[in-house]
Formats: C-alpha cells, structure tokens, sequence
C-alpha cells in the first residue's frame, strides 16, 4: 500500500528561495538560476523518517509564489494543508521576517474556521549559506539556540526571530538549498512529529476504497462532493 | 532622439535629415486627407508619397519615381472607411487581364544598389484540375518577365562588384553576421569574431555604461504615462531615465496640440521610432536595424482599412499583450487609477522582464542571447525555439504545429475529448476528507481502475473532472503543437496563444528536470487571455509527461518530453485538472502500447526535411503558411546552415531573408505605396541605405534586387542577396488564397523554371501533407 498523502504548503516573501527549498528535497539538486515562480507548483516526493521506514509519507507540496500579485490565490493552496513552511532569507532577516509574520497571522485567521485539522507551523530561515558564519547543519527544534560567535548583527536580528518563535510556539529551522544543510532534518522532523493514528487512518481508508472498488457501488454520501462542485461551476461565470 | 527633430515634421520639403513622422488623427474627421476620385485616372497615392503610382482600374500605367526622395510625412487619417471603395476593392477587380507596373528608384546616386523593380499582373488562370500544370507555365512566364524588367545594370554591377571582391576579398572569408549587410557595422566591426559582434550588438545588457547601451541595435521601454520607467531591454535605470523624461514630453506634447493627434512613429537619421500609447502605459521600440524598419501592409489590413503597421508596432502589440496576460488589464487600470506615479514594477517579478527580453529577442532576431553571466548558464544561450516565435511574428501570429500522421493527431484530439469526460467517482466515505482521498485515490497506472472509471458510473449525480476545463493543448518538446480541444462556442486567439506558449517554453527546465515518478511537478499559472476575456483569469495547468513505449521502459532512455496544457475557468481546479492530466497520460503511454510507440516514432522525427521528404536538394529552407487555418511549417534549419557556420548566424540571416522577402512582398492595390516605399526601404534598408554610406557602395558586399509581382490568383516576389564571399541567396515568395509560400535558394545558377517547379513541387507537398503538417478544428466539445 502506498504512502499516505501529507498536504504541505511553502509560503513566504518573493525570492526567499522556496523554490530551491523543494527542489532540493526533491531532486536533491540545486540550481542558482531559479526562475519566480507563476502561480505555484504542485510536487509530490515519499518520505519517510530516517529513524523510522515505516512512517513513511507522500508529500504533496505547493510551492507558491511569493509575489503580492499571487496573494488573492494563497488560500486555496493552504486550505486542507496539514503544513505550513514559512520561509524568510537569512540573508535579509528583517524585511522577510516581518511578511513571514503577515503569513502566520494570516493563517491563524483562517485557521480558526476548520475544525480540528490546524494548519501546523514551521518558521525556516533559507539561504544559510550566506550567514556570516555558516551554520551547523543541526536543527534548533522549540529551543533554537544559536552559537554567540556570529555578527552582532545578523546574531541580534536572529535572536529576534527565535524569540518570536518561542513566543508563538513555533519551530524554527536553519536551511541552505544550495549547501543541501537542514533540510532532511526538516523534513523528518516534520514526519516524527506525524501521530501514528495518521497511518491508521489511511490505512482503514484504503480498505474501504478496495472493497468499494469490488463491489462496484458506493455506500457514502455524495452530498460533500456535490456541495463543491456546484461551487466550482458557478464560479465558472468568468469565462462567459 | 533630439526633440527637436520633432519639429520638422511640417510639410516642407527640403530638409537635411530624412524626417518621417507619421501621426495619427484621433479625432474622427469624416474627410480623408486626400480623396481618391473613382476615375481610372492615375493618382498621387493618398498617403502623398512621390515615389508611388496607384492604378485604380484596367489601364496600365508606369511611373518613373522621382529621383529626388524628400523628407515625407505621412498624415494618415484616422477615418480609413472614408476612403472610396474603389482602393479596398481593387483586390477582388474582376477585370480580366490588369498590367500594371510601377518601377521606383531612389535616388541616392547609388543607381547600383537601389533597383526594385515592381509588376503587377493578372493571369486569367483556369479554376480547372489542370490549372497546375497552367500555373506553372505562367508562374515561369511571370518570374522571367519580371527579371527582365530588372534593368541589366544591375547584374553587371553586381558581378563586377563580386568581381572585384573575387580580387580582393575582404578581411576574412568566413561568413559572419555582416554578410549581406543585414546589420549597419562600421568598418572597425569586421575585425570582431561573431560572438563579440553578437554581444556587442545584440545581446541584451542592462548595463550601466552610455557606450554599451548606444551601440545596441534595439531599444524597447515600457513607461507609464508619468515618465516612471517600467521595462527597459537594454540599459539601467540611471542610463535610460533621461529618455523616459524625453518620450513622455513628445507624446504629451502631440496629446495637447488642438486636434489631440497621437504621435506614432518618428524615422530620423538611421533609427526608426515607434511609440504606442496604451495610457497608462507607453510602449516604445527604436531600431537601427534595416529589415524592421520597413513597413507592412497586410491584404487583411487593406480590406479593414486598418492603418499600417510598422513590425515595431506589432511587436509592441505582443509585449503589451504579454503585460496584459500577466497582470491583467483592469488591475494595471487600477493600479494607476489610485495613483499616477504608481511603480508597476512592484508588481511584476523578475520572471517577467526575463520573459519580456526573451520576447523581443526572439521576435526581433529569432535567438534568446542574453548577456552570459557565466560560461555555465548555457540554458540561456540555446538558439532553441527563437525562430519559431519569429516566424509566428512575422506571419501574423500564425501557429507552428507539430508534423504527425492524421491517424496520431485525430487520436491524440480524441484522448482529450474522452479524458475530459471521465467521470468523478463517488466518495468512500463522507468526511472532511473525503474530497481529498478520492481525487488521490484512483491510482491512474491501474488499468483496472480506470476501465472502472468509464464503466458503469451512473452519470447522474456526480460531474466529470473536466467540467471547468476549457481549452486543452498537448505539445512537443518544442513547444509546438500537436493537439488541441476547444470549446464549440469559444476560440482562443493565436495571440493569447503565443504568450501562453513562450511563458511555458521558458518554464520548461522546470517542468522537465525530473526524470522519475518522483518529484513530478505540476504549474498552476493564473493567466489572463486578454483576447479571450480581458477582465478575468483562466488558469493553466501545465505538466510534463514522458513519450515512453513498453520496450523502452526498462532502459534509462528517459522518452520524449510531451506537455500538457490544461485551461480552466476556476481556480480551485488543480486537482481535478490533475487527474484529466493522469487521465490523459495514461491514455498516451499505457492504454495501447502500439499507438505509444508510433507516437514515440513520430516524435522522433518531427522536422520537415526538404532533402529526405520533399527531393528538391535546391531549395534551402521554406516556410508554408495556410491561410485558412493560420498556420504554418518550416523546414529544418539545420539543412540550411549545415556546414555553413553557426546555427545563431544562420538564423539571423534566414530572420533577415524572410523579413526581406515578407515585407517587399506583392499585395493588393494598397501596396502600390507600400511597395513602393518598402522597395524603397529595402533598397535603402537592405542594399546599402544605413549599412554603409552611399559612397563606398561600389565596396559593398552586399546589394539586392527585388521584384514582385501580382497575380489575380497567385502573386510573387523574387529577390536576389548578394553575400560578400561570393554566395547568392535567391529569396522567392508565392502565395494564393490558400497560402503564403516562402523559399530559400543558394545556388546561383538555378533557372526560373527550376525555382517555380520545385517551389511548385514543395507547395504541392505540403497540400498533399495538408493534414499532418496543419491541425484542423482540433477537437471540439
């Protein structure tokens, strides 16, 4: 039986290096001429926990774009995620931050309409390789805790950052796409952190879906589907 | 660029520089400047150029151009429908046999270079089958007459000058981008290899430095009424604010006069300005290259009456439609609505002026050169679809499809159609998440579960996942296109199409980098059509599958590359889109694995060669176009630059010869003028007028004669390059209702009756192929 899907959004100011982000989890490459991306893209990879092989998950990432111009479309990428990447550059600390803030108020706002199923949160600091002094490769998971060798600076605008995130309770995460540094640990930790009842779930689920499948008929109710279509095609209006 | 040269636009003729502003006349004056009477008698074109003749009925006639080519300036009245109806009908004059010649010289003492030589004439040709043969005849007859009309001092002056060059050549024999004089140069330039010449020219730099940016050949910005600079193609923002500053005060300037005339171009010295006013935005091009200076008269605008186009013009048409398409134009009005000084900048990316320069490079040379940033971005550097987006350009937007056998495409249009209609599912189990699972759990690779999906699913309740999707569109790994479904009621116009397809070629490295299942990335670009509706955005649905039949899946070869484009009203369906594309690439690459390996044989092979599939070995390289679909083909460039230099040089002269050969071309009564001035234009363009000075022309390596000529069914154009190492170029055009017809021909030795039989044989080719080279309607739901 295949992985389950695990819905993952990347949100964060333009040129942050979302796209580097994914790419190099994916491909385990890293190009420096990334282009912006239009809209977004959609990318599916299976994971699975380093510690663990069975906990294993099929990542359907949306890399969205950063530019305000694609803003009003965010939503629908976060609807349904389980996940949410928040990157800012470490490079510039301070502007991308403050929009990294706009992105969690913005998903705490909406968050509060679905039920159990929140939006978890993860603050991930892209482009480590251009920190004044190159990072550990080691994850500062709830604590962060940040040599005190660096640039006063960059030291004092990421202290900034970790306070925050222990503020808000959010994990923190150093990457560099283009060094390949932080990233698997993201990833499996995101995946640790997953409750067994996930696997579960979609386990039983599946199940059904096979004897659903044999029998040729369905037992459910469409009304859910329904709902969404109906929605779907009045929104069509714009094409008329 | 000096404002004052705006000055001398009066109608006084005698100045130093060659003045030519061409204005238009918003306000709506219900009498046409100069009004034609409907009389056969011979007229001054109403445009008021003294080098044209225009014949108005059946009597022949012949002007001798006067020698003197005085500063013009052409007020054209914006009330074209005023014009009597005898100019617009000329074309469709059903009087049986119509002479009509008309010769222009200019005369710039340079009798050598400056021949174009001008005849109109009607066949009476016979609508039976055996036309063919007829038109062959006539063709040859026409072409011969036309040559020979061509004063002898031509080829004498042409040989001696080849002579004289066989004598002493000029610094090197190999050929470069100067051959032919496609490009004004100074002589210091012949001692630079081609890559240096290419970026010092051409390429496109945002430098800082004055010398860099005046030395390019082409300029094109992008302003907002203010004067805020939006889009620059070469040159920083420090290098270009001045002019910003300059063009807004020549477009207000003409805004505020009492007639509120709009200024559109200005012809001064060796540059061509264009300038579009789409308030809020101005969009200006400047050129100093010869070819893109002509004018262009299509037999479309006569019949309209729209006004004449220069190619800057229409390029500029694109890149305002590619600014619409991106950001949509009720949000550019808003924007600026707010706010006069508004930065649209802010909200375009770095994408789109990526997007922009590659546009203009390849609709202005065929190639996307950039400034290399390091000997690595070799991406950027890859001449790949350039000459394709120029053709389109240049044929007025025509598509380039891809060649596959009718069997291949009718079921590539019918894959679309069926997976468009595939049926939802009903749901496991209601939930929360119910939505989710179903859309991820119909494993497409299952045969069993798709024949489940078309199977017993009562059609009642549930909707089919292409509900909301409205154009679909497969393409090749070029970008060209090999099918497409639309709606019965609504088309999507070749210009929406071209921006959708150069936003997705230059996306391609992204789709395409992955090679396994894994990491497969699907774009949902939000993209406005500005033709199809202006005010709102349809999304795409953009992935990259791979061609891969049973025998190859076990090797590492990774398949052709196939896109799949899919156009939805709504933005929430990605996932459905998604599983039409699964739909779609198990149709392709798993249901029938006989018809996944002709497909892979097709796709190996899609370029037309003239040697392997039409044997006319003369021919070089040709362009068909169907003017009926609005589509078109072209050979293979490689069998015209092999073993013959650089493919980059080579396109830019095939983007030379066919510009030449497109904008001199014979069309309908209007033409008089606008061949006149474009034989004008190409004796000065092409010949010597900006390339070299006049003087050293006998040292010119490159000169031209032109000819063309009209027929009621058919019409041609004949021109002859002069390359500087001895090489010919015979540029020959034939078109007819159905067609345009384009051709290449390098040996120098080839008959008239050889050039028309083979053109013959290959047009006869492509309407034999009609239905592999052309897509019809597509499928159509």
């Amino acid at each position: 039986m295949g992985a389950p899907p695990f819905k993952l959004v990347l949100l964060g100011d333009s040129s942050v290096g979302k796209t580097s982000l994914v790419h190099r989890f994916t491909t385990e490459e890293f190009d420096p001429y990334t282009s912006n991306t239009i809209g977004a893209a959609f990318i599916t990879k299976e994971y699975h926990s380093s510690t663990n092989p069975d906990k294993k998950v099929k990542f359907e990432i949306w890399d969205t774009a950063g530019q305000e111009r694609y803003r009003s479309l965010t939503p629908m990428y976060y609807r349904n995620a389980k996940m949410a990447l928040i990157c800012y550059d470490l490079s510039n600390i301070p502007e991308s931050f403050e929009k990294s803030k706009f992105w969690i108020d913005q998903l705490r706002i909406n968050d509060t309409s679905s039920d159990s199923s929140e939006i978890k949160i993860r603050v991930v600091g892209t482009k480590g390789d251009l920190l004044p002094n190159k990072p550990t490769p080691r994850e500062s998971l709830e604590a962060g805790t940040e040599t005190s060798t660096e640039e006063d600076a960059t030291n004092e605008e990421l202290d900034a950052v970790n306070t925050y995130c222990l503020e808000s309770n959010i994990p923190h995460f150093i990457t560099s796409a283009k060094l390949g540094q932080g990233i698997s640990e993201l990833f499996t930790s995101i995946i640790d952190e997953i409750d067994e009842s996930f696997w579960d779930l979609y386990n039983q689920n599946q199940l059904e879906q096979e004897r659903i499948a044999k029998n040729g008929q369905s037992f459910g109710t469409i009304d859910f589907l329904n709902a969404r279509f109906k929605k779907t095609e009045t929104s069509k209006s714009c094409c008329s | 660029m000096e404002p004052e040269n705006r000055e001398s636009s009066s109608d006084s003729p005698s100045h130093d520089n060659e003045v030519e502003i061409s204005k238009e006349n918003t306000k709506s004056s219900p009498v046409s400047k100069v009004l034609l009477p409907e009389g056969k008698k011979r007229n001054p074109s109403y445009v008021g150029d003294p080098t044209t003749a225009v014949d108005m009925g059946n009597v022949s006639t012949m002007s001798m151009a006067s020698n003197n080519v005085s500063p013009k300036m052409n007020v054209i009245p914006a009330q074209k429908r005023n014009i009597p109806r005898s100019i617009r009908s000329d074309q469709d004059s059903d009087v049986a046999s119509e002479f009509q010649l008309s010769h222009s010289q200019n005369g710039d003492d340079d009798i050598v270079n400056n021949e174009s030589s001008n005849v109109e004439e009607n066949v009476e040709e016979n609508d039976g089958d055996d036309a063919d043969e007829d038109d062959e005849e006539d063709l040859h007859n026409i072409l011969n007459d036309l040559i020979r009309h061509e004063p002898q001092a031509l080829y004498t002056t042409a040989s001696q000058s080849l002579a004289a060059q066989n004598v002493a050549p000029t610094s090197s024999n190999a050929s470069t981008i100067l051959d032919y004089n496609i490009f004004p140069y100074n002589e210091s330039d012949s001692e630079l290899s081609e890559n240096s010449l290419i970026s010092k020219y051409i390429s496109v730099s945002k430098n800082d430095s004055n010398s860099v940016f005046h030395s390019k050949y082409k300029q094109v910005f992008v302003l907002s009424s203010a004067g805020k600079p939006i889009y620059s193609l070469n040159g920083s923002d420090g290098v270009i604010m001045g002019y910003m500053g300059l063009i807004t005060t020549i477009v207000s300037t003409f805004e505020e006069t009492k007639d509120h005339e709009e200024i559109k171009s200005i012809t001064y010295d060796d540059c061509k300005i264009v300038i579009m006013n789409r308030s809020p935005l101005i969009l200006v091009a400047i050129t100093k290259i010869g070819y893109e200076k002509m004018q262009l008269r299509k037999a479309a605008d006569v019949e309209a009456d729209i006004d004449d186009q220069s190619i800057l013009s229409r390029q500029l048409d694109t890149l305002y439609n590619y600014l619409l398409s991106m950001i949509s134009k009720p949000m550019i009005t808003k924007n600026f609505h707010n706010r006069m000084n508004y930065d649209l900048r802010k909200i375009l990316t770095p994408l789109d002026f990526q997007n922009l320069d590659s546009i203009v490079m390849k609709i202005t040379y065929g190639i996307s050169i950039k400034e290399p940033i390091s000997t690595e971005d070799t991406r950027n550097t890859a001449p790949d679809i350039g000459f394709g987006v120029f053709a389109s350009e240049l044929l007025d937007s025509a598509l380039e499809c891809v060649k596959l056998t009718n069997t291949t495409r009718t079921k590539l249009n019918s894959i679309l159609l069926s997976s468009k209609k595939v049926k939802i599912p009903k749901p496991a189990e209601d939930g929360p998440s119910a939505y989710q699972t179903i859309t991820d759990s119909i494993p497409f690779l299952k045969a069993s579960a798709a024949s489940d999906i078309n199977g017993p699913t009562s059609p009642s309740a549930t909707g089919s996942y292409g509900d909301d999707l409205l154009f679909a569109i497969l393409l090749d790994a070029n970008c060209k296109i090999m099918s497409a479904m639309k709606p019965k009621h609504h088309n999507l116009k070749n210009e929406d199409l071209k921006i959708l397809l150069t936003l997705i070629s230059n996306q391609q490295h992204l789709t395409r980098h992955t090679k396994s299942e894994e990491g497969i990335l699907d774009l949902w670009i939000p993209i406005c059509m500005p033709h199809f509706n202006c005010n709102g955005f349809l999304y795409a649905f953009v992935k990259t599958i791979f061609v891969k039949p049973e025998d190859l899946r076990k090797t590492s070869s990774p398949g052709i590359p196939t896109t799949i484009v899919l156009l939805s009203s709504s933005k929430n369906s990605f996932f459905h889109m998604q599983e039409v594309s699964k739909q779609i690439e198990f149709r392709i690459n798993q249901k029938m694995p006989s018809f996944t390996s002709t497909l892979y044989q097709e796709l190996s092979t899609t370029t037309i060669s003239i040697f392997r599939d039409i044997h006319v070995p003369q021919i070089k390289h040709f362009i068909y176009k169907s003017r009926s679909s609005n589509q078109f083909v072209s050979s293979d460039i490689e069998e015209f630059s092999r073993g013959n230099g650089t493919t980059t040089m080579n396109i830019l002269k095939l983007v030379y010869f066919y510009s030449t050969l497109h904008n001199t071309r014979a069309t309908p009564i209007r033409n008089t003028d606008s061949s006149s001035s474009s034989g004008g234009s190409t004796g000065n363009g092409a010949s010597n007028g900006n390339l070299l000075p006049a003087k050293s022309a006998s040292e010119s390596n490159g000169s031209s004669s032109n000819s063309t000529s009209t027929g009621r069914n058919k019409k041609l154009t004949y021109i002859k390059n002069f390359g500087r190492n001895g090489e010919n170029i015979i540029c020959f055009m034939l078109c007819s209702d159905k067609y345009e017809f384009y051709c290449l021909c390098d040996d120098r030795t080839i008959t008239t009756q050889f050039l028309i039989n083979h053109s013959l044989k290959i047009i006869k080719w492509c309407e034999k192929n009609r239905k592999r080279l052309f897509i019809d309607a597509g499928a159509v739901f």
